[in-house]
């Protein structure tokens, strides 16, 4: 079988385990629901985009589409610091093809490449065709032409490999070579200075596929292209895969840390053994990286298309502290994959304890970065004076998020997050109040003192509820098992 | 009248339309080695995990040591000791730090005496500082079974708890386990291990297709110079048959 011949059964072989995994977890129907709803929801924008055009420019709108999008792709596409971690843990408690070098004849390298095409193919077939499907479906209602939308979905399609491919890049180069990930990181910031202080450089130079449906150039499709395999290309060169057991030894600290988290009482030994996986897996920054870096992303852009492309885009700081309190769903997530828990099955443990207890570590990390992200974007902006009501903000809409997440998804966020039911249970939940805030956050300039009350007066709802849900944790989750 | 520690009755278990445990009804009693014998998928593991807490039964009833584990499962964990079928230590901590989580979680008193003999009678001196992921499977399971020994309790139920071990540490555990059944402890032990189970077990149980088709004593259990593999392949199925 050739080399190609044998990558498309590969890939073939993986995608229909992503949807047997998948449909284990969630059930069948769930799993099929997604998509579903994604179109449902998409059509539902797009018949009501009348009404949003009235307040937003349709090239803004682009540019917020395509920056969600950009960042899905940079979500998921860490790869290589999962492969760093491959050989060492299984995924949960299950097998998967990805292990398949390590007892068959077929090279990592090989394998990795078919992993990442399949999860492009899994995520546009997933998620993409359905967000532009519903456009399409809306049609006959709102007049959209069939170009326009074909033109879509390959906008958006570029923009989701864009950011696929740029961060499966950047992990790689992160894993094999951190001095080459720090000079990228410096050319980039190099790169917005230059921009803001020559105002040189347009917005289209920095993310090809947006500026390929601003201006509709076949050139920003072109250097979409080549900038999309050349990332891919040569972090499927240079991925670095750790076969076999590393010889690394640690100090004794389980009864030192237990010690040190005494505060937190009946948890404190499951909290001890948490924090020590979060330091010797070496997840602690990745995980402070997943819950601030899209925010600091987005500020980036938000900053470079405002303040050095003069685009009419201003978000204050209470917007990012809203933001904020819905990005702390992806350090539960991280806390739950840390390890099995399986060994907890045989313990007097109750899978509420521990969610319990990664709650508590989720608020620790999460009131340290949050506080430290909004001081710092406080003096950039130059919006000390928002920093009280930002706090709060952030506080409670993180609280609200998370334990509600918890509530929902309890150990296995990752995979009942997705379940349309749960999806649409946790969308009802968190976006009225995150619309409520951002519109809030943007009259804020107007009425100062109005707006700060009604977002306060949010905010304490938000807490009440945070609040009741923890204490409801044990009902929905008290007789559930460790293992599947 | 011997102490019931173990009591069945008519416990069921569904998963769908697979019967995994059907209507079993059995005793053990304080003091023995209690071995369930029977072929791969006939229902072992699905048994101990329902005495243990683990599964909820489908209809039937039990208790353990005076319990019901599917209305208190965590008293019941926390007076008995468990080795579960898969070794699967936490992978981030070194095996001692493991033994330590235990004795924390058990609220044990001197946890690193403890935890040092455990290591020391298991001759494991590489796990003091080497995370569990990085251990032999060997290691892994004499961790296991440290693991569920290290709180002494009355009652053990042990999956498979040779396996993965060399002849001298599986000589070193039943010499471990013979002695604590002099000191009156209980023990529930599924095994493939027909040797063992002939040797060791005071009553042996022998499950097929979540049924018990036969219990006693390993000598009601055999007919005249037979041997349990015989037993054995009288009361459960060979693979060829259900072919």
């Amino acid at each position: 079988m050739s080399n190609l011949k044998r990558d498309l059964k590969i890939i073939r072989l993986m995608l229909s385990e992503e949807r047997r995994l998948n449909s284990a977890v969630i059930g069948q129907a769930q799993f099929l629901m997604f998509p579903v709803l994604i179109l449902f929801m998409s059509l539902v924008i797009a018949i009501s985009s009348k009404q949003l055009l009235r307040t937003m420019a349709m090239d803004q709108v682009y540019v917020i589409l395509h920056s969600i999008i950009l960042i899905y792709g940079l979500g998921i596409g860490g790869f290589a610091l999962f492969g760093e971690r491959m050989a060492e843990r299984r995924v949960g408690e299950v097998s998967m093809l990805l292990e398949t070098p390590a007892i068959q004849p077929v090279s990592f390298k090989e394998v990795f490449f078919s992993f990442y095409v399949k999860d492009i193919i899994y995520y546009i077939l997933y998620s993409i065709l359905p967000l532009v499907g519903g456009v399409a479906l809306s049609m006959p209602l709102t007049g959209f032409q069939a170009t326009s939308v074909l033109f879509l979905l390959l906008t958006i399609t570029t923009s989701f490999l864009f950011g696929i491919s740029m961060s499966f890049l950047l992990s790689s180069m992160y894993v094999r070579w951190k001095a080459v990930f720090g000079a990228i990181v410096v050319a980039l910031l190099a790169f917005f200075a230059g921009s803001y202080l020559t105002g040189a450089y347009e917005a289209t130079a920095f993310i090809p596929p947006m500026a390929l449906q601003r201006t509709g150039d076949p050139i920003y499709l072109l250097i979409s292209v080549v900038l999309i395999l050349l990332f891919s290309a040569v972090a499927i060169s240079t991925i670095k895969i750790k076969m076999g057991k590393r010889s690394e030894k640690f100090k004794e600290s389980m009864l030192p840390t237990a010690e040190k988290f005494k505060f937190a009482r009946s948890y404190s030994t499951l909290m001890a053994k948490d924090w020590i996986d979060l330091v010797r897996s070496r997840t602690l920054f990745p995980v402070v990286g997943a819950y601030i870096g899209p925010l600091a992303f987005l500020a980036v852009i938000f900053w470079f298309l405002g303040d050095v492309m003069r685009f009419p885009l201003h978000f204050n700081l209470i917007f990012y502290a809203g933001m904020i309190g819905f990005f702390g769903v992806s350090i539960y997530g991280w806390l739950n994959l840390l390890d099995t828990t399986a060994f907890l099955q045989v313990l007097p443990v109750k899978v509420t304890q521990l969610v319990r207890t990664k709650l508590m570590l989720f608020t620790m990390i999460a009131v340290a970065a949050s506080t430290a992200f909004l001081i710092v974007l406080s003096l950039l902006q130059s919006e000390v004076s928002m920093l009280w009501v930002s706090l709060l903000v952030a506080y409670s809409t993180t609280f609200y998020t998370v334990v509600f997440t918890a509530l929902l998804t309890g150990l296995r966020t990752n995979s009942y997050l997705f379940a349309p039911k749960t999806l649409g249970k946790f969308a009802a939940a968190v976006i009225p109040p995150l619309i409520a805030l951002t519109i809030l956050s943007l009259d804020y300039s107007n009425s100062p003192a109005m707006s700060a009350a009604v977002i306060l007066a949010i905010s304490g709802v938000l807490a009440l509820a945070a609040f009741l849900m923890y204490r409801r944790i044990e009902t929905r989750w008290g007789r559930e098992s460790f293992t599947f | 009248m011997a102490e019931r520690v173990i009591e069945t009755f008519d416990l069921e278990r569904r998963f769908g339309s697979l019967v995994a445990v059907n209507k079993v009804t059995f005793d053990v009693q304080k003091g023995e080695l209690f071995g369930l014998l029977g072929p791969n998928g006939a229902g072992k593991t699905t048994l101990l995990k329902l005495l243990t807490g683990q599964l909820d039964p489908t209809s039937g009833r039990c208790a353990v040591l005076g319990r019901n584990p599917s209305e208190d499962p965590i008293a019941v964990k926390r007076s008995i000791g468990i080795v579960p079928e898969v070794e699967s230590p936490p992978s981030f901590l070194t095996g001692k730090e493991y033994l330590q989580f235990i004795g924390l979680i058990r609220d044990l008193k001197d946890i690193e005496l403890k935890a040092d003999h455990w290591i020391q009678y298991m001759d494991m001196a590489e796990v003091q500082n080497t995370p569990c992921k990085d251990l032999s499977k060997g290691t892994r399971q004499k961790l296991m079974v440290a693991a569920a020994l290290i709180h002494e309790p009355p009652l053990l139920f042990l999956d498979e708890p040779f396996s993965g071990l060399d002849p001298h540490y599986q000589k070193l555990i039943k010499e471990y386990l013979t002695g604590y059944l002099e000191r009156g402890g209980t023990i529930f032990m599924c095994t493939h291990i027909l040797e063992i189970a002939e040797k060791m077990c005071t009553k042996i149980g022998i499950i097929s297709k979540g049924e018990i088709v036969a219990i006693g004593s390993p000598s009601q259990l055999k007919k005249e110079g037979e041997g349990l593999d015989s037993v054995f392949m009288r009361y459960t199925e060979s693979p060829g048959a259900t072919k």
